[in-house]
């Protein structure tokens, strides 16, 4: 790699606008004259680190231009696109990047490279290729179907953005109608392949070539490549495969994490925690109307994480917050992946506040009928559904807009596959005659009026007075929140990330301690008739309490956070008990 | 292997292939004969197209001189290698090959042999061939194909050799009961006369023999590398034996070509392995066929005739496309556009696409299964199915995307796909084939000679012998049960007997086939009921991870459609289709269902013909079929009032008919029970489960087996393990059932006095019993990888019997086992309340009639009331409650009896007394 590269601005440009030019250089300084000379994975190799190393810095990278931006790309220029791997196995291409070409009169031999293209070039009159020399090179690249970020928050979209104008055009964009966002001009993207059918959203072909492999299914990355506008080469069909299909030549690429997406990654300082989890709470509770109680629940809700444990799940924790104000009238406008019930949409904003990726489901009877919550194969490729999320996004569902009507088969269909998802965090993809499992690691967040049709970890009955600011909300009041001003908002965003990646222990003796209050409390609550603590209970309780430990940046548990977790749980389950004393008692017992 | 060998200098592309233009430098030709060679192996992309195109230029340009140099016709006289026999065979050829000659200038098939897997052939045979007669009595110089090591000549003698002297001694199966006469019998003579009896052309030929036959091993290399160049001959050589044994056949040869079929190669490779270095080469992979287009008429050569003169003209396939001649080629003619395509005398071949996705096993954690496009060609086509797991052997292939005219460009992109050899079916389609349907050819191509190779290609191919030899250490353990039992969901704590129970069931018993009897289920049913919050649904998921094949369902959500099949209309096809519900799937395996009691009956009923007959009938949309559903269920249920009540009896805890209970050979009650070290054990556990990172040892230092060594050790016993009863564990089975039998009289005879005790009718084990008994013994040996059943095995699994018996099937009002609680839902205790209830009912009912008097209408209702009056008036008079249970169980034995009939039912639920009753 060349040090030069990445001092001179007009380096720098030079790899943006002309970087096959580039490429071809470094083919060219191998000074390979025989293709058995050449070793097509050392070269990628050698590409990726000279283009790695020339944006290795964080504003020179700014400067490559988004993909998903409007305005339609030069093709051959570099790009860069962050994305989620929607179907990996798009297709194996063999590609002719080293080739003979012999001219038949003169019978001279000359060799034609290529690669990061899948241009044909002509040769010269009198000039072929040679398909029989052993000098010809092929390589492999795997193409991937990759789309926008599915969920990725306003805030965390313009971070990705390269300057301030940009940024502006953006946003403008995503206010205008869904239309005017199609990414480059004619090029059409297959709807069936994004998880929130009908949003906006761009997609590529991305072709990862040997010994790059394409990203595991659903994950998250940035790539850098070629774009060009290709063709798909999947498809059999000749009408197809003249549709031109925008595919970008992977150079290299990163994976992200959840925390990768939030700007600035500052890792608050040990003593910071405390103060900052306060500021959190107090943000969330004056979004809940003051539920103090709440406000806890879903900041530990917010930092939840699921960690698999020999073949148990462990820290999952979906909750329920139960005392929405139920949405009186149907909607009328088609059903789209966002809250239209202004209660529920202030819960999702302010949650979209602070996690970079939120996804909404209104629970709308079309809605859940027509959706694919599950992404299938059956047709040939994978097609996308609305459960194919990239690992930690926040999944808000809204069962206030549930309406009385008739869920089909697709609808049922859907809700078990949501109750798989909050229960086992796994999603079946469907392929044919096989179902194949993969972890998930979503944080399910349901809004409902009463209980929740989903059985989840953990529900919540939000107090009256959260309930009549909901409520006061839901018929059109203004809600008078303070406004978090943008460093804070950011501190916040920081330390969730931050808190929820921290490692975490259970020292011998708290262990113990644990053991045998569980065992007490259930001699005491047997003795008096009560109702006994299960193997459940215990392991909810030991969930809230490891939250309740790393919200406060501590990364072992104490006995401390544990009797914090413990009454929180007291506090939570009085409240669920209050709740149904309030209601009537229902009907007596149906008879047999 | 690269560049040309020095004897066959290269020269320029002759003038007539010139004149073609383009692709003609692929082709290299020697200086004695104007026939090409085969093109070099590395020419992805173009690899069958290209070939077919030369092939067909080459032909025209032998229409047009009528060149004697075709198909077979020079065959040389010169005696083979192989002695007298081998000199006979060429005679033989000869003679075929003269009459081949005149046949195929008659049809203008110009004795090309088209195979669509490995390409147009004989070209470099019949070259090579007349190579030799041109040779003559010279010295035999040493002629490889162009950039191959291939020597024709060797490959032709070794081949004849192997298949003339290959026996079953060169490669003894490991277990075998031939005798020596046998195993020195030649294999293939015997299977080429089949093949002639059968007249299926096709010869399967072990690849693995060709390498265990010393003379023959470098031509195994030589097939795997250079298999458009060396099949071929190998077809030849199959000719030419076949003629020698069949001198007479020479007519059904002119359309039928006799081809080879090499399969199961040494290494089979994964899809996501197959790189550019394999292309050209004869690969193998496994996967599943998910989905097959329609046959596809392939013109392989299309017939044109001129309007005006009649003047005739063939034109071969070049790069998938056929050029229609633009001028008359009659120099009296040359009228422009007046060709037209004669369809009838064009020559097309069956071609199918299809594609083969990975199955479960070899995909890697988290990621998507690969899918590889295979083109199935001749005989193949259609031989398999979308479903069929199969092991294919084939060429795979590069082809440039677009198919440009123009030839002046590189073409840079080019897809994969696999031309297929050969396809063999792994296991059996889960669909079960009608008696009647029997094999077509394709089914025949592929089962053919499929019993002389053998169990050992099956045996060694999915488990290397390393593994196979872990998994015995293991089963040598003394500890096995327990560290097995134990690696079954290590996170949930303790319970040993179900976790025993379900590893029983995930091994199975042995399906037993008696001639003359409905076969007898091997399958292990087990059932856990218990209270909520003890990881029931944990453990569901625990074994549904590690059975090979298994499908986890809900019975809340799932109707019987989704549990069993539906037909539905293909929205491509408009074909009615089948498609398996969750218990067809798990065929073979183990089908979870959680929430087992809040199924609805229609499924319940399904259920009821699985778990015993284990099949599933269809009879929709004009489809009559019968599915396998060979598996085993495991059901969790929760009790009525969510937490059991030790005062009910199983029945009356669970809302479950109890003849689907009876047919669960395992019924576990999981209770919450308070027990201070227990739960303090449990809770640290637990707790120990969210300490990150450190893995939860186990209390005794046993180890424990990871789940997918488990899961693999599942899928080998259950494979290659049969174990059949020793007389020993025969003896025990008896007398543990007998003992099981005599307990109830034994328990009662001490408590409520022996005459009685023989009364009271209670069962404490029925022939279901001795059944799973057996069925579970069978588990635990094939658990220990052992042949035969012992009688430890026995009292193994009648000590889990007995434990799951005394849980579920304990009356408990006396506190005894009693079968017919599990039966027939009622015990014995039961039996006696009920007959007592059942009097007092009638002679109540009748009362109540005669009281209203009788009427005019002989059949008129004579009396009405609700069924809740009734039972408020029983219990009115009764000194105890009636239970509700009972009451509907009376009330249903009166209505059998005739004595009363019942109207509606739920709440509005009438009981009417008959006027028949009141008069006898």
């Amino acid at each position: 790699m060349s040090s030069a590269a990445r001092t001179t601005p007009e380096a720098v440009l030079e790899h943006i606008s002309t970087p096959l030019a580039v490429i071809t250089k470094l083919f060219e300084d191998q000074g390979i004259q025989d293709g058995s000379d050449y070793r097509p994975q050392e070269f990628s190799r050698l590409v990726r680190d000279h283009f790695q190393g020339a944006f290795a810095d964080a504003e020179t990278f700014k400067r490559i231009p988004v993909f998903s931006q409007p305005g339609a790309p030069k093709s051959g220029s570099l790009v860069r696109f962050r994305c989620m791997v929607q179907d990996p196995g798009y297709g194996e291409e063999l590609h002719l990047s080293l080739a003979r070409a012999v001219n038949t009169e003169t019978g001279e031999v000359q060799q034609r490279f290529s690669q990061y293209t899948d241009a044909e070039h002509s040769l010269a009159e009198g000039w072929e290729v040679d398909y029989s020399s052993t000098g010809n090179v092929f390589t492999e690249k795997e193409v991937a179907y990759c789309v926008s970020v599915p969920g990725l928050s306003p805030w965390a979209q313009l971070e990705a953005v390269a300057s301030l104008e940009s940024a502006m055009d953006a946003l403008s964009i995503s206010a205008g109608s869904a239309e005017a966002g199609k990414p480059s001009g004619a090029v059409e993207v297959a709807e069936h392949k994004y998880p929130l059918r009908g949003e906006r959203h761009s997609a590529a072909l991305v072709k990862f070539y040997s010994p790059s492999t394409a990203p595991k299914v659903s994950t998250v990355i940035d790539v850098v490549g070629i774009y060009e506008l290709g063709h798909n080469s999947r498809t059999q069909d000749a009408d197809e495969e003249k549709a031109a299909w925008p595919c970008i030549h992977a150079i290299y690429h990163v994976g992200l994490s959840s925390g990768g997406l939030v700007p600035g990654a500052r890792v608050p300082a040990c003593g910071e925690y405390a103060g900052l989890r306060d500021m959190c709470q107090a943000h969330l509770a004056s979004v809940l109307g003051g539920d103090d109680l709440a406000a806890q629940y879903l900041l530990l809700h917010l930092l939840s994480r699921t960690v698999r444990v020999q073949d148990a799940k462990v820290g999952k924790f979906s909750l329920n917050l139960i005392g929405i104000p139920a949405q009186d009238k149907a909607p009328t406008e088609p059903a789209r992946f966002a809250f239209s019930s202004p209660a529920s949409r202030w819960i999702g904003d302010a949650i979209a506040q602070l996690v970079p990726r939120s996804v909404e489901i209104p629970f709308d009877l079309k809605l859940l009928n027509r959706a694919a919550f599950v992404p299938s194969a059956e047709q040939g490729d994978l097609q996308a559904g609305v459960l194919q999320l990239p690992a930690d996004t926040e999944v808000i569902c809204d069962e206030t807009c549930l309406h009385e009507g008739t869920l089909d088969e697709g609808g049922v269909r859907n809700l078990h596959a949501l109750q798989t998802a909050i229960l086992s965090q796994s999603i079946a993809y469907i392929y044919p005659f096989q179902h194949i499992e993969m972890q998930a690691n979503l944080r399910v967040l349901v809004l409902s009026v009463g209980k929740s049709i989903l059985q989840n970890d953990c529900d919540l009955h939000l107090s009256k007075d959260a309930a009549q600011f909901l409520a006061r909300l839901q018929a059109g009041g203004a809600a008078d929140l303070r406004p978090l001003d943008p460093m804070h908002t950011e501190q916040l965003r920081q330390y969730l990330e931050a808190a929820r990646s921290l490692d975490f222990t259970i020292p011998k003796d708290v262990s113990d301690g644990i053991s045998g209050e569980y065992a007490s409390m259930r001699r005491n609550a047997h003795e008096q008739g009560g109702q006994l603590m299960t193997q459940e209970d215990l392991a909810l309780a030991v969930t809230v309490a490891r939250l309740v430990s790393i919200s406060k940046g501590e990364a072992e548990l104490t006995l401390a956070s544990w009797q914090e977790a413990c009454a929180l749980e007291q506090r939570r389950k009085e409240r669920a008990a209050s709740a149904k004393r309030a209601q009537p008692a229902s009907s007596s017992p149906p008879p047999l | 292997m690269s560049g040309a060998p020095s004897s066959s200098p290269i020269l320029g592309p002759d003038s007539d292939i010139e004149e073609t233009g383009g692709g003609m430098d692929e082709y290299n030709t020697l200086p004695e004969t104007p026939m090409p060679f085969s093109p070099p192996p590395i020419v992805p992309g173009r690899g069958q197209r290209a070939e077919a195109g030369a092939a067909a230029r080459s032909g025209r340009n032998a229409v047009a001189s009528s060149s004697p140099q075709l198909g077979f016709s020079d065959i040389p006289s010169t005696p083979g290698p192989g002695g007298p026999v081998g000199g006979m065979a060429m005679a033989y050829s000869e003679a075929l090959s003269s009459q081949l000659g005149s046949l195929s200038m008659g049809t203008q098939r110009a004795g090309r042999r088209y195979r669509g897997d490995v390409g147009f052939q004989g070209q470099a045979l019949s070259s090579e061939l007349g190579e030799q007669a041109a040779a003559g009595a010279q010295p035999v110089e040493v002629r490889t194909i162009w950039g191959t090591i291939v020597q024709v000549r060797e490959v032709l003698s070794t081949f004849r050799d192997f298949l003339q002297h290959f026996t079953a001694a060169h490669r003894p199966p490991a277990k075998h009961t031939m005798t020596d006469a046998e195993l020195h019998e030649p294999v293939y003579p015997a299977l080429i006369r089949r093949m002639h009896d059968t007249e299926i052309y096709q010869l399967n030929v072990d690849a693995q023999n060709i390498s265990a036959y010393p003379p023959a091993e470098a031509l195994y290399r030589q097939i795997v590398s250079y298999p458009s160049e060396v099949m071929p001959i190998l077809d030849h050589v199959l000719t030419e034996i076949y003629m020698q044994l069949f001198p007479d056949a020479n007519v059904e040869l002119a359309q039928e070509d006799l081809k080879v079929r090499v399969y199961n190669l040494r290494t089979t490779t994964n899809m996501r392995d197959l790189n550019p270095s394999d292309i050209d080469k004869l690969v193998s992979v496994r996967g599943m066929l998910i989905r097959s287009s329609s046959v596809i008429p392939d013109m392989k050569l299309a017939f044109f005739r001129c309007l005006q003169c009649d003047w005739t003209t063939t034109v071969g396939i070049d790069k998938g496309v056929i050029s229609e001649p633009r001028q008359c080629g009659n120099s009296a003619c040359l009228q422009k556009d007046v060709i037209e395509l004669v369809h009838n005398r064009s020559v097309f071949v069956d071609k199918q696409l299809a594609r083969l996705q990975e199955t479960p096993e070899v995909i890697p954690d988290g990621q998507t299964p690969h899918t590889v496009t295979l083109v199935v060609h001749d005989e193949l086509v259609d031989a398999c199915k979308a479903g069929d797991r199969l092991e294919l052997t084939g060429v795979y292939r590069g082809e440039p995307v677009r198919t440009n005219p123009r030839m002046r460009t590189v073409q840079a992109i080019y897809r994969t796909f696999i031309d297929v050899v050969h396809v063999r079916r792994l296991g059996r389609s889960r669909v079960q084939r009608s008696a009647q349907e029997g094999l077509d050819v394709g089914e025949a191509v592929v089962d053919a000679q499929r019993e002389t190779t053998a169990e050992q290609t099956d045996a060694d191919a999915e488990f290397s012998e390393q593994e196979v030899g872990e998994f015995r250490r293991w089963s040598r353990d003394a500890r096995l049960f327990d560290i097995l039992s134990r690696s079954v969901a290590p996170s949930i704590y303790e319970m040993e007997d179900v976790k025993r129970g379900l590893l029983l069931q995930l091994f199975g018993g042995v399906r037993k086939q008696v001639p003359g009897a409905p076969r007898s289920r091997g399958d292990i049913n087990v059932l856990l009921v218990g209270d909520p919050g003890v990881s029931k649904s944990q453990m569901l998921s625990a074994v549904h991870g590690l059975a090979p094949r298994g499908i986890y369902t809900s019975g809340k959500g799932s109707s019987a459609v989704g549990l069993t099949a539906y037909v539905t209309r293909d929205p491509d096809t408009r074909q009615m289709v089948l498609e398996s519900g969750a218990l067809v799937l798990s065929d073979d395996g183990v089908c979870a269902i959680d929430e087992f009691d809040k199924m609805s009956d229609s499924t319940r009923s399904v259920l009821h013909e699985v778990m015993e007959q284990q099949t599933i009938s269809i009879a929709k949309a004009g489809i009559i079929t019968s599915l396998n559903a060979r598996c085993s269920i495991l059901a969790a249920a929760n009790p009525v009032d969510s937490k059991w009540n030790r005062e009910l009896s199983i029945v009356e805890n669970i809302n479950l008919p109890p003849t689907l209970v009876s047919r669960f050979d395992l019924v576990f009650i999981v209770l919450d029970t308070i027990d201070e070290t227990m739960d303090r054990r449990l809770a640290r556990h637990i707790v120990g489960l969210y300490a990150e990172g450190a893995e939860a040892a186990d209390d005794e230092g046993l180890p424990l087996m990871p789940a997918d060594k488990l899961t693999r050790y599942i899928a080998y016993a259950r494979r290659f393990v049969r174990p059949a009863i020793s007389n020993e564990a025969a003896d025990a089975l008896i007398a543990t059932y007998v003992d099981m039998r005599r307990m109830g009289r034994d328990a009662s005879a001490t408590t409520t006095g022996a005459v009685q005790g023989a009364a009271n009718g209670r069962v404490t084990a029925t022939a279901r019993q001795l059944e799973s008994m057996i069925r579970m013994s069978e588990a635990h040996a094939r658990m220990r990888l052992a042949e035969t059943v012992e009688a430890s095995d026995v009292h193994e699994a009648a000590r889990l019997m007995r434990e799951a018996l005394r849980e579920s099937a304990t009356d408990p009002r006396t506190g005894l086992i009693d079968l017919d609680l599990l039966n027939t839902g009622f015990a014995a205790s039961d039996r006696r309340q009920l007959d007592a209830i059942k009097r007092e009912t009638r002679s109540l009912l009748l009362g109540a009639a005669r009281e209203a008097g009788p009427q005019t209408e002989p059949d008129a209702p004579a009396s009405s009331a609700s069924y809740h009056t009734w039972l408020d008036r029983l219990n009115a008079q009764s000194y105890a409650p009636v239970p509700p249970r009972l009451f509907d169980q009376v009330i249903r034995e009166l209505q059998t009896e005739g004595v009363i009939s019942v109207v509606g039912s739920g709440r509005n639920m009438l009981v009417v007394v008959k006027q028949t009753a009141l008069a006898g």
